[in-house]
């Protein structure tokens, strides 16, 4: 059997550390606990951010409203989508992927554990300055999540809420990039004996091809608010048309990243809804190579198409056609996806468990939210759409209809393996409907009402124009979406202390997590496993139909390790000193340049950067 | 892999032998992703300075201000630091650890002169009316070439500490990887310079 | 770090077996240095087609050093390719803007 040895905190601070308690989360390096973390953070941003809709739906229930100041609500519905993208949506994705992918590809712990823990604190803290822009002594960032010159330079934007935007977003920007440098080369290095990357499962490849994307389209968006720093804080006119500067390159820049952006968004719970649907139909992947390639494809044409969120801007005819011509391409490889899910589900013995509803909701939603994206594709069509509610339709199709719905399939799949217990069918049916139709409600009459001419980001509208009963409908809807949510934090928290025991294995799984305990032990697998097929629990558990598929007889599922030592790091703090260190640096940058929070930034910063190099040359 | 070492010799059991990931150091992957990512950091700032470095006042363009032949004695300064960098790993490789430290001063010692040449070069540049307010050249100048210096002035520090960690034995000619992955990062500076050098300063528009 | 010392082993036993074949660093200075002075030469002399010249110099250079001082020449493919990825997203990134704005036509156009 393998011996464990774990290295203990060295260097500057030797603080003892934890094992049990609340204290012990905050030393952690274990990518489950860390899993956990940013899923509860996340569920927790989420709501935040779903209040703030609701504030936005019932300023527009009626027209003529007074419920939010118009300053107010652009505040409101610029940090909804700052929230939900980039504290809720993101990180919950991060966060399954840090509890499952490792123990799918037999692996111990992610490549760099310490790295791990730092992106979530890092994610934490910086969720939390965002949070404090909020506060009626700064006011937070109003200009819309995509932030468009020159309304974010001083003049036009005075309260401190675009220093929150610019600091915020690279603070953030920091713990995606650790994050998915982590996750590639885990990804890549750590996998079983046996387990080649095409019978790698495809939430690991999702996640592998997401982490690619952050990794090669964050910094444009990094040097983006770098230089609109710079405008803010020094006078430079990089934005600002007065000066000489071009408004456009911040939308060049912005988009660069943000329509990879919206595919970090969706591929991973693409990823979920290719794991949940052949556990349900129970029946593997249908075309798992294409599934997997198609991702791939997506990830690669991703960085082709960003001008067509600009099609408004005179780009001239050549460039409209040939982003119109890229933005239809990307259609293919999703609608292959569409297609092998649909395959996947035809002729299965199909179980709708409530993972399952979300699973083949996700996919007629986003099948909904494809076709009006395939509209927007084309120039005409998008000159009289863009910047109308038909946009906020199709991207809460993609967005909630997708994504969401697709982490709520993970939720459901995966709370058994991360908690011990199962949740509630019956609560998760009535969770599943609601959300649905609230859903439905809300969001498919806005692509009318984009069509009638309803512009987007208003703060209010006029009566009669054809615009006040799809709103008011629409406002309803949204309140039955917070049901549905409601509906779903009841069922966590009554089966965290009620839910049926669900054993190591549910749902009759297939991949390698299914194969370890639910919660699975500190370092997941007692001895690594050898992996023959995509399918790797399977075999194990019906050796008989494996060896119909071609996996030897008698062969070894498991490596005996005598001798071997596994040298994992141990508990430690340095990561959180870190974060601590870049969060007071934020907030000195925030503060219009507060050189002795920026000075206490960087020296708290080195010295758990010190403690931490020490323990890495101790190990 | 963790344990790719000890797989039993059943005859079943797979081992890939076309794993390209396999025996690659984890920290090595790493840092060629993270400089993967820098790409696009300098790729973008390089395409800022690009577009707007016909935005000057008359008379204080690049064409003006910028010394080329003085910033061609900080290119090679440079590019022998890379030269001194890539020696110091040889060193390390031969399990010389006086040399790699030698050698590592040097380098630091030459990116020292690189941030003291820039340093001059922009006070000057500052003295003629060119600034990061005064113009979107000069804006774009600065920014790119701060990165950049900020970049290099990191990597000094980094190769100091180095130098320190060798001093207690932190190197050998088994356990290099720290070296390695610092002169990648030295190594990514220059490149990056290379790039900027014939850009925006070679490149850059008469009159 | 689970697998940095098994790693650092086999990294370490193929890195050392990869490198007994060191190129001539000192060489490849040479050519760096007189690769630049003929940029700095080039960029003298008017006449000649600055940028077809000058660019194919840099990337020379760029190459030499990513090829034998960063060893991708003798290191995995995967390296490369990493590096590779950012290299050519980067330039696209750099060609289409500078594209995109040669040919802005604006709203009134």
């Amino acid at each position: 059997m393998a011996t464990t040895v774990i290295t203990r905190e060295a260097g500057v601070l030797r603080l003892p550390v934890r094992e049990t308690g609340w204290l012990s989360w905050l030393t952690t390096v274990n990518h489950k606990r860390i899993g956990i973390l940013y899923l509860t953070t996340s569920l927790i941003f989420f709501l935040v951010g779903g209040i703030l809709a609701l504030l936005i739906r019932l300023q527009l229930a009626v027209p003529n409203n007074t419920f939010l100041a118009p300053d107010v609500y652009n505040q409101v519905f610029t940090m909804h989508a700052l929230i939900m993208i980039f504290l809720a949506l993101m990180p919950a994705a991060v966060g399954f992927a840090n509890f499952v992918v490792p123990i799918m590809i037999g692996a111990h712990d992610m490549a760099f554990p310490r790295l791990n823990a730092l992106s979530y604190w890092v994610y934490l803290l910086g969720g939390i300055l965002f949070e404090m822009s909020f506060l009626p002594l700064f006011g937070a960032p109003d200009a819309g999540w995509f932030a468009y010159a020159p309304l974010t330079q001083n003049q036009y934007s005075h309260s401190a809420g675009m220093n929150f935007y610019v600091i915020g977003l690279n603070v953030l920007g920091i713990a995606s990039i650790a994050g998915a440098i982590n996750f590639i080369v885990t990804i890549l290095k750590l996998r079983a004996p046996g387990m080649s990357l095409t019978r790698m499962p495809l939430f690991a490849w999702m996640t592998l091809v997401v982490s690619f994307l952050i990794v090669f389209a964050f910094p444009s968006f990094t040097i983006a608010t770098v230089l609109l720093f710079f405008d803010r804080y020094v006078g430079t006119n990089f934005f600002n048309p007065a000066g000489g500067g071009n408004p456009l390159l911040w939308q060049h820049l912005f988009w660069f990243f943000g329509h990879p952006e919206v595919y970090i968004l969706i591929l991973p719970a693409m990823g979920i809804v290719s794991e949940v649907l052949p556990t349900f139909a129970r029946k593997p992947i249908f075309g798992y190579t294409f599934v997997a390639y198609s991702g791939v494809a997506i990830g690669f044409l991703g960085f082709t198409v960003w001008a067509h969120h600009m099609f408004a801007t005179g780009l001239g005819p050549v460039a409209n056609a040939s982003f119109a011509a890229t933005s239809m391409l990307i259609a293919v490889p999703t609608g292959v996806k569409i297609f092998n899910w649909i395959g996947t589900l035809w002729g299965g013995r199909l179980r709708m468990t409530t993972a399952m509803l979300f699973a083949i909701g996700f996919i007629a939603m986003f099948i909904i939210g494809g076709i009006s994206g395939v509209s927007l594709a084309s120039p005409p069509i998008d000159l009289q759409q863009t910047d109308t509610y038909y946009v906020v339709a199709h991207i809460h199709y993609v967005l909630f209809g997708g994504t969401v719905f697709g982490l709520m399939a993970g939720a459901y799949y995966w709370f058994p393996k991360i908690t011990g217990r199962l949740m509630s069918e019956r609560l998760g049916k009535w969770h599943f409907w609601t959300q649905f139709i609230g859903f439905n409600l809300t969001f498919f009459p806005m692509h009318y009402l984009g069509i009638e001419g309803m512009p987007r980001r208003i703060y209010t509208y006029a009566p009669g124009l054809g615009f006040d009963e799809w709103n008011l409908v629409a406002s309803i809807g949204a309140f039955i979406m917070g049901a549905g949510v409601l509906l779903f934090i009841v069922n966590l928290l009554w089966s965290l202390r009620n839910g049926p025991p669900a054993g190591n294995d549910p749902w009759d799984g297939a991949t390698l997590e299914w194969s370890v305990p639910s919660p699975p032990p500190e370092h997941n697998f007692e001895a690594t496993p050898i992996v023959y097929s995509r399918r790797p629990y399977w075999d194990m558990k019906y050796p008989e139909v494996a060896h119909e598929h071609g996996v030897p007889a008698g062969a070894p599922f498991m490596l005996h390790e005598s001798g071997h030592t596994l040298h994992l790091p141990g508990p430690t703090y340095y990561p959180f000193i870190v974060a601590v260190g870049i969060f007071l640096l934020a907030w000195g940058l925030v503060l219009q340049v507060a050189w002795p929070l920026i000075i206490a930034g960087l020296a708290v910063g080195a010295i758990g950067m010190l403690g931490w190099v020490q323990q890495m040359a101790a190990d | 892999m963790q344990t790719q070492a000890h797989i039993p010799a059943h005859p079943a059991v797979p081992v890939q032998v076309d794993d390209p990931f396999r025996g690659l150091d984890v920290r090595k992957f790493g840092m060629w992703t993270f400089l993967g990512s820098e790409c696009l950091i300098f790729g973008s700032l390089i395409t800022t300075a690009l577009l707007y470095r016909g935005k000057h006042d008359p008379g204080l363009g690049p064409h003006d201000v910028l010394n080329i032949p003085f910033t061609a004695l900080l290119a090679f300064i440079l590019l022998l630091s890379s030269l001194t960098m890539v020696l110091a790993l040889a060193a390390i490789q031969r399990g010389d650890r006086r040399r790699l430290q030698l050698w590592l001063l040097a380098t630091a010692g030459l990116g020292t002169c690189f941030l003291g040449g820039q340093a001059y070069e922009f006070s000057k540049i500052v003295h003629e009316g060119v600034t990061l307010s005064s113009s979107l050249f000069g804006a774009s100048f600065f920014t790119l070439t701060g990165f950049h210096g900020t970049h290099v002035f990191i990597g000094v520090l980094w190769l100091l500490s180095c130098v320190a960690r060798s001093l207690t034995g932190g190197f050998n000619e088994r356990n290099y990887i720290g070296v390695e992955i610092a002169g990648l990062y030295w190594h990514f500076v220059d490149v990056v310079w290379v790039v900027i050098f014939t850009l925006v300063y070679l490149l850059a528009p008469t009159g | 770090m689970s697998s940095v010392h098994g790693e650092t082993q086999a990294g370490v036993h193929g890195a050392a077996v990869e490198h007994h074949t060191h190129p001539n660093y000192v060489g490849v200075f040479v050519v760096l240095f007189v690769l630049t002075a003929i940029e700095v030469g080039v960029s003298f002399v008017p006449q000649l087609p600055q940028a077809p010249i000058l660019i194919t110099l840099m990337i020379l250079k760029a190459g030499a050093v990513a090829l034998y001082y960063m060893h991708l020449k003798f290191d995995s493919r995967v390296f490369s390719w990493l590096f590779g990825t950012g290299l050519v997203t980067a330039t696209f990134l750099l060609i289409s803007f500078l594209v995109l704005f040669a040919h802005h036509v604006g709203i009134a156009g």
